[in-house]
């Protein structure tokens, strides 16, 4: 080895010359002599000086890094006559330097530096990174020492590696799955960047686990990973309307869209691959229904709230966890998924400054109203027969004396349209601002350090007046890097405000009648709207009803609730290299949460003063009126992991392990007060009342919950052809039963990477083609403390002097997380080049020992009790296309389609369940409400009614169909029987995405199709109707009149309530455009000159339009509204 | 390697140590089951706990003095506006309302029920020393004794009442805090065992109990006993089992150990209302306090009172016929109103709280002197065998409320009858009179004017209905 190839020499010199003008190194052009003996001889002169005269003895070159040897140290030297190389090795290796001759050139370097040149037996220390053709790092990608198969190494999270060579001339091999392998030479380098290409265009890289990341091509599980970017194109203010466009089976639940577009309504029921529990149930009525997934934020668990005001630009990419290979990791939380998001890092580079502009306008949409109009309404309760005699012989002329008054005030041009007296069209905006950059290594003891400080705030008003919701963020980030050793540091602070529409409910203006007038001839607005207002005094009316003006109380009292929400993080990470291959890997986060609501209603408001008079003066009343609620909450939650992580790579083995251990410890306290006795309507602070509300004291709760958990992951992978993923995990809470204080949960997983195989090289057709499976369980915990243990609670009052202390719950000792057994398999394929790009997954979930409520015997002691019990499972298929026809120079063209279906099926049910089923059966007889049964067989999502034959033409009355299939006119709760489901056989989104040069158009649809609907609108708002409410205008057009009519809806005349009938139960075939978007960002040439770097404007419109085979009333206590936003991303 | 295994071993151990005892933490603001009696001080709250949840508006505080049962007695006026009380008031038991109502007292009751089981269980398990000597079994006494009030009531509630049907056993009888449902007794079976019960807390507070004369360190066992289930209110209870049961020489031979005991006293007119010179109240005793064997400590009473009886809208005392012109009882417990009406003051209060120290602790009389002469008098006439003169008893007791006394030619039936006139006129506010009518198991009863117009009552009526919940769930595993 000692003697080095001429051409490697002249390519090694090359190389070094290159690098070393790059990095701004001296080059000492020295003359060339002969080479002979040398003799030097020098006291206290600088090594410059020795150099020249070795230069100029020489006739040798002579090059040398300014920056790392030190020519200015004074040296004292004798050598006689010793030849060129003895020379120098005599004069530099007390200097702790070394040389190299190439030619006719002398290169001195720091030791270690060159030493390869040598040829000793040398472990020299090769760094670098791997990042993909972003820039992006590539965890996880392996690296090995061509001709020295025991060599190798795997990059980190931060895409850096380091290996040990022999040679600086060595050969690396670098390959991760999805790009092209490169070799790289290192010659003379110790320090590497690359660069790798992916094989084909466009595949998502990382599967960001929260724990660790993953490659995807090496990963068993279902995830969908949605970067940053391509989340905030969809929706750029609303995190979960953007997320559930990328995965079908990501559903947020607002059933009969109650909420419609309320800013601040945080999704309370979000379901992955269907419902896996069954809801809680007291006294026959059913809880609501709350499901989520667990959101971990870098590595943490945090709230939906936080997810739903989190600044959407602080995200870098989102991972849905789907199957047990994903989620099992995450035990006894995983079971209703996991949502990983990774909010972004600082960039390198010098100081860059970004802010993003996001500006919104909404405008309501009542698209879905079908309401009656004035002369209609009248028209409907004139043939409905509110002005006829209500017994037969009564004289009705008071009633049509209400009649003409109402007729009277129609013709003199009163028809209010009450819909849009709440409503605005709102403007939002939301500045977002990240200052970060870089301060790069300076020498050895000092490492990189990156920094980013990021800043958002914004206010969103909502359509109803005086609805909003106002977010203010600010953090900073740090990201040390030094030898093994990367901390990161995250610290963030949060304040969220919000206050609710004082115009109240929305469904108090669908149901105003629009005949009344909405002010008096002062102008002044009614307090409630009836015919004495504007009928002559001495008239008597027949028609007495009124109703509450729905403005007035927003008009003129100050009634109000708001409420406010403080948060503040710090997050540490440390990953340390301890040797190759093994890792120590450490976060840590502190975060305290506060929350006050406050609420006041004024004592003014009707609730307490019915009428306009206010002679009820007597103390005990005026002290009682008016009242403030105030509630406090806070929580501080310490949490903590440590993870040891081991990677080995032998030959085509690659084996990578992890184990850790997670712990938790959450602190809850929360105190509220309801305080009465407001003498005024204009003082609204707490402290005007005069007592607290009657019988009311303060209440709250103190408690500590903990939790521990202990992981595990083995990934063995053969040639990158053959994986197996399994993982353990063995969780404990406080909350559990005492009895099983800890449960464990596992998965299996195996992938077949089929492309990978020999057979499958010679082709282009295919480029990836890979199936897996997975089967393992994950578990769910919604219960609280009293569900496991028998609480002795503090009571409020006391005993004379004495507190007392009353027992609370039954606890159920034997209470354990509920476990879904998770089975998946999924295949997915790329096809000429990505031109086509298929997943495809079938999936079969078995949920067992269902966290149940159950209803007890009062005579126990107590009403309810919670066991495991019931089984249910969930079967579907969920799949994802993209293909990409059309790619040049300028054009891309890319069409996606997604969709999901489930079947959800009860196996066994609770007798508590079976019981519950009667009694809401006799409920439904009662009240005239649509139950939820539940049966075995069936799914939660059946509807159960009487089937209905019509209505008679005859009578006009409804003809059911018992069990036996006899007609009757009677409505028995027993003859309910599924009649449809509401689970849509295909559901998901498409769209596409047309890119031409800088600019970017792209839309997004949601199609759903074959979903049975109980259409509640039919049932209450054209039949069943209170007809001194404003109705649907069908209540008038299409109901039965008279003998003979074939009437889709029961007589007129009828006000008695109707029963859930098949007759409402309809197929339901939807389509709405989601999101239209086109954005443009301004080409780099055109901003060279200015101090701009980057310019990008998009524009996005949601929910444009929404088309449905059902004509229901959506947005019931809160319209949806149409938004267009604008944004501008402007880098410094 | 090394630092491998070392770090590998630190870790586990660090997991070993935190998931055993790190996981086992117990909320501050609530107390579990197991740590509460650990200390006599957890004993003393959970005996507290009781008596609160007594006074809680679903039992003692409203529904059981005042607003359930009183209504039923038929002395009240009912405001039109409120249809559903005024089905109530007719025995029609199954509005919503009512069903509701039946269904809080019901489940408070058998929550109160399993918190004392819990108690008992505990303090015939404890053998350390935790209480003074006598500590112990005073809280064990009044346990067993509060149970056993609560069950009678329970059972004059839902059984059948004695007289029409004997055999009736609705009320699951359960000694055991856990998932079992109680098991089915017949009334007398369940009467017996709340004797035995009884029985036991009167020896135990026999020697004990401070009312008796021994004085305690202890703050708790000494405080104002008369506000405790304590020994007499054990004989009290026992007299007024006894005489449901029909033992009437039991029933009367633990009255009297109540009369003779010296510790109680009928109230004497210038106690009732002390004025100043002016006639502005000085201080008020409108409960009779020298009369109360165990007053039930709550603050719901006078507010309950407040907003239905002495309010301007609700429940007003339809007559006050039925008190003679002097009767103590007739101008300490009611008032006329500017509309005209009667309101009930008996738990009257001011509701500027600065001066409620005028008033008498806020009680519910559970059990009073008057009941005991009552029940000793209605004993004597039904058991010749006891040596005593039953007018005697009747007009002692009458003498003190300052009415009319009966002749001593009066008839057994004229006895019987003022005996009722006396359950009218005593316990006005407290419940107690449907009962009566329940226990002698009257077809028709008086109308609330007091001159001699009556309504009938089917007998069906004087039970309520099970709540439909503890039907659905109760009845299919039991039996």
């Amino acid at each position: 080895m000692n003697k080095q190839p001429c051409i490697k020499s002249a390519r090694y010199l090359k190389t070094i010359l290159f690098s070393l003008i790059l990095c701004g190194c001296l080059l000492l052009n020295l003359e060339t002599q002969a080479q002979k003996n040398l003799t030097l001889r020098f006291r206290q002169q600088s090594l410059r000086e020795v150099l020249q005269e070795i230069k100029r003895q020489s006739g040798y070159k002579i090059f040398y890094n300014e920056e790392k040897v030190n020519t200015h140290k004074n040296i004292s030297v004798s050598i006689s006559d010793q030849p060129l190389k003895e020379a120098l090795r005599q004069l530099l290796t007390p200097l702790e330097l070394d040389f190299e001759i190439i030619n006719n050139t002398i290169v001195i370097s720091v030791a270690n530096d060159i030493a390869a040149a040598h040829g000793k037996p040398q472990n020299i220390k090769i760094t670098g990174s791997v990042n993909d053709e972003k820039g992006q790092p590539l965890p996880g990608a392996t690296i090995r020492l061509l001709g020295a198969q025991s060599v190798g190494s795997v990059s980190d999270e931060e895409g850096n590696f380091n290996i040990r060579v022999t040679s600086l001339q060595d050969e690396l091999l670098f390959s991760f799955i999805g790009y092209k392998s490169l070799t790289v030479k290192l010659n003379g380098k110790t320090n590497v960047q690359i660069k790798l290409e992916p094989e084909i265009l466009e595949m998502e890289t990382v599967i960001a686990s929260g724990y660790y990341p993953k490659a995807k091509n090496s990963f068993t599980g279902t995830a969908v990973v949605v970067n940053g970017d391509d989340l905030r194109n969809i929706n750029n203010t609303h995190f979960f309307d953007a997320l559930k466009v990328f995965d079908p089976s990501f559903k947020v639940i607002d059933e009969r869209g109650i909420y419609g577009s309320d800013p601040n309504r945080i999704p309370e029921r979000i379901e992955i691959r269907g419902q896996n529990s069954f809801p809680e149930i007291s006294e026959s009525n059913l809880k609501t229904v709350t499901s989520l997934p667990v959101f971990i934020l870098d590595g943490f668990e945090i709230s939906v709230e936080k997810v739903y005001d989190l600044d959407m630009n602080r995200i870098a990419s989102v991972t849905i966890l789907k199957d047990a290979s994903a989620a099992a990791i995450y035990g006894s939380r995983a079971a209703n998924g996991v949502i990983v998001i990774e909010s972004r890092n600082p960039e390198t580079g010098k100081l860059q400054i970004s802010y993003t502009f996001n500006g919104s306008l909404q405008i309501p949409d009542l698209s879905s109203y079908n309401l009656m109009n004035a002369e209609e309404v009248l028209e409907f309760q004139r043939q409905a027969g509110v002005f006829d005699a209500s017994v037969p012989g009564e004289d009705a002329g008071n009633k049509l004396n209400s009649y003409n008054v109402i007729r009277k005030e129609i013709m003199s041009g009163v028809n209010t349209y009450w819909l849009s007296k709440p409503l605005q069209v709102s403007f939002q905006h939301r500045h977002s601002l990240f200052i970060e950059g870089s301060v790069k290594k300076q020498n050895k003891e000092t490492g990189n350090l990156r920094y980013q400080i990021n800043l958002s705030g914004g206010g969103t008003k909502g359509v109803m007046k005086g609805s909003e919701r106002n977010q203010f963020s600010a953090g900073t980030k740090l990201l040390y890097q030094h030898k093994k050793l990367n901390i990161t540091n995250d610290l963030h602070f949060s304040r969220v405000t919000s206050q609710e529409s004082p115009y109240g409910s929305f469904s108090n203006y669908t149901q105003a009648l629009p005949y009344h007038r909405e002010k008096d001839e002062n102008g002044k607005y009614y307090r409630t709207l009836s015919l004495q207002n504007v009928a002559p005094s001495d008239m008597s009316l027949g028609i007495n009803d009124f109703q509450l003006s729905p403005v007035y109380e927003a008009k003129y009292l100050s009634s109000f609730t708001t409420s406010e929400n403080l948060d503040f993080y710090n997050n540490l990470g440390i990953n340390w290299e301890l040797i190759s291959g093994l890792r120590l890997k450490g976060n840590f986060k502190i975060s305290n949460e506060t929350n006050r609501t406050d609420a006041y209603l004024s004592p003014m408001s009707y609730y307490y003063i019915k009428d306009n008079d206010n002679t009820v003066n007597e103390p005990d009343v005026l002290f009682s009126r008016g009242q403030y609620n105030l509630s406090n909450s806070s929580g501080l939650v310490l949490s903590g992991n440590v993870i040891i992580s081991y990677t080995l790579s032998r030959n085509k083995h690659l084996f990578q392990g992890i184990i850790g251990g997670e712990l938790k410890q959450q602190d809850n306290r929360s105190d509220s007060y309801a305080v009465t006795g407001f003498m005024n309507d204009a003082l609204t602070h707490l402290s005007y009342a005069v007592q607290f509300k009657q019988y009311s004291r303060p209440a709250g709760t103190e408690n500590t919950i903990r939790s521990a958990g202990a992981f595990s992951n083995l990934n063995y992978s053969f040639d990158n052809r053959y994986l197996l993923d399994l993982t353990g995990r063995l969780d404990g809470s406080s909350l559990f039963g005492r009895n099983q204080p800890t449960t464990p949960f596992w998965s299996v997983g195996i992938r077949w990477n089929i492309s990978r195989e020999k057979f499958m090289e010679n082709q282009n057709f295919i480029q990836n083609l890979a199936v897996r499976a997975s089967i393992g369980t994950i578990g769910n915990q919604n219960f609280t403390l009293n569900q496991a243990m028998s609480l002795y609670s503090w009571l409020g009052p006391t005993y004379g002097p004495f507190s007392g202390a009353s027992i609370t719950s039954l606890g159920n000792p034997n209470l354990k997380c509920q476990e879904t057994l998770n089975r998946n398999i999924g295949i997915e394929f790329n096809l000429l080049k990505g031109s086509i790009n298929l997943d495809l997954n079938y999936y079969n979930n078995i949920t067992k020992g269902n966290l149940t409520d159950i209803s007890i015997a009062p005579s126990i002691g107590f009403e309810t009790y919670k066991t495991n019990m019931g089984d249910l499972t969930n079967n579907g298929i969920d799949f994802s296309l993209t293909i990409t026809p059309v790619r040049t120079k300028d054009w891309m063209l890319t069409l996606n389609l997604n969709g999901s279906h489930n079947t959800n099926k009860i196996k066994r049910i609770s007798e508590a369940l079976k019981k519950y089923n009667d009694m809401v059966g006799k409920k439904a007889e009662k009240e005239n409400v649509n139950v939820f049964l539940f049966e075995e067989g069936q799914s939660m999502n059946t509807i159960y009614a009487v089937r209905s034959l019509g209505i008679d033409p005859g009578t006009g009355k409804e003809i059911f169909l018992t069990k036996n299939g006899e007609q009757t006119f009677t409505w028995n709760p027993d003859e309910q029987i599924p009649v449809g489901c509401k689970e849509a056989d295909l559901e998901g989104y498409f769209g596409f995405n047309l890119k031409y040069r800088s600019w970017d158009l792209g839309s997004s649809f949601h199609y759903s199709t074959g979903a049975d609907k109980y259409n509640y609108t039919l049932h209450e708002k054209i039949e069943g109707v209170n007809n001194m409410k404003n109705n649907d205008r069908r209540a008038l057009t299409e109901r039965w009149k008279r003998p003979g009519d074939v009437a889709r809806y029961k007589s007129i005349k009828d006000t008695s309530p109707t029963r859930s009938t098949s007759r409402f139960v309809q197929k339901e075939h939807m389509l709405s455009l989601n999101s239209l978007r086109l954005s443009y960002t301004l080409p780099t040439e055109k901003l060279k000159q200015n101090f701009i770097s980057m310019l990008r404007l998009s524009a996005t419109m949601n929910d444009l339009f929404y088309i449905s085979t059902i004509r229901q009333e959506r947005g019931l206590s809160y319209p949806f509204a149409r938004t267009i936003h604008f944004a501008a991303q402007i880098n410094f | 390697m090394n630092t491998k295994s070392y770090i590998l071993i630190l870790l586990s151990g660090l997991l070993l140590i935190s998931c055993g005892e790190w996981l086992d933490v117990l909320p501050k603001s609530e107390v579990d089951e197991k740590e509460m009696f650990e200390t006599a001080n957890g004993y003393q709250s959970s005996l507290t706990g009781i008596y609160i949840n007594m006074g809680s508006a679903e039992l003692y505080g409203a529904n059981l003095t005042l607003t359930l049962t009183e209504p039923l007695g038929q002395q009240y006026s009912i405001n039109e506006n409120e249809p559903e009380r005024e089905k109530w008031k007719n025995f029609d038991y199954t509005t919503k309302d009512a069903e509701n109502n039946l269904l809080k007292v019901w489940s408070k009751m058998y929550n109160n029920i399993v918190n004392c089981n819990l108690l008992i269980s505990h303090l015939r398990e404890e053998e350390r020393h935790l209480f003074e000597t006598g500590g112990k079994e005073i809280l064990l006494g009044e346990a067993l004794g509060l149970r056993a009030y609560m069950y009678f009531d329970l059972v004059r509630m839902f059984n059948e009442s004695r007289g029409v049907d004997p055999d009736s056993k609705k009320v699951p009888y359960k000694t055991d805090f856990g998932l079992n449902i109680g098991t089915s007794f017949k009334t007398d079976e369940i009467l017996d065992f709340l004797l035995n019960d009884l029985t036991e807390a009167r020896e135990l507070l026999q020697n004990t109990d401070p009312i008796t004369g021994k004085s305690f360190r202890n703050k708790y066992l000494n405080y104002d006993r008369n506000q405790r289930m304590n020994y007499y209110a054990i004989c009290g209870l026992m007299a007024r089992i006894y005489l449901y049961r029909g033992d009437y020489r039991k029933a009367y031979d633990n009255a009297c150990m109540v009369i003779n005991s010296g510790k109680f006293r009928f109230i004497e007119e210038n106690e009732i209302i002390e004025t100043d010179l002016y006639g502005n109240e000085l201080k008020s005793d409108r409960l009779f306090m020298p009369e109360l064997l165990f007053g039930l400590y709550t603050e719901n009473i006078p507010e309950i009172s407040r907003i239905r009886y002495e309010g301007l809208s609700y429940d007003f005392i339809l007559s006050t016929n039925c008190y003679t012109s002097g009767d103590l009882r007739l101008n300490a417990w009611h008032a006329g109103n500017q509309l005209g009406k009667i309101n009930l003051i008996k738990y009257k209060r001011s509701s500027n709280t600065g001066n409620s120290d005028k008033y008498t602790a806020p009680l519910a009389p559970m059990l009073k002197l008057g009941e005991m002469y009552l029940i000793a008098c209605e004993a004597v006439l039904n058991e010749p065998s006891i040596n005593d003169d039953a007018r005697n008893i009747l007009n002692t007791f009458k003498q003190h409320r300052k009415t009319t006394e009966i002749p001593l030619n009066a008839t057994t039936t004229e006895i019987i009858h003022e005996i009722t006139h006396e359950y009218i006129c005593e316990f006005r506010g407290e419940g107690q009179l449907f009962w009566y009518y329940k226990r002698t198991n009257k077809n028709a009863v008086d109308n609330g004017n007091y001159l001699g117009t009556t309504i009938p009552i089917d007998p069906k009526y004087y039970t309520f209905p099970l709540p439909q919940y503890e039907i659905d769930f109760g009845t299919s595993r039991n039996n």
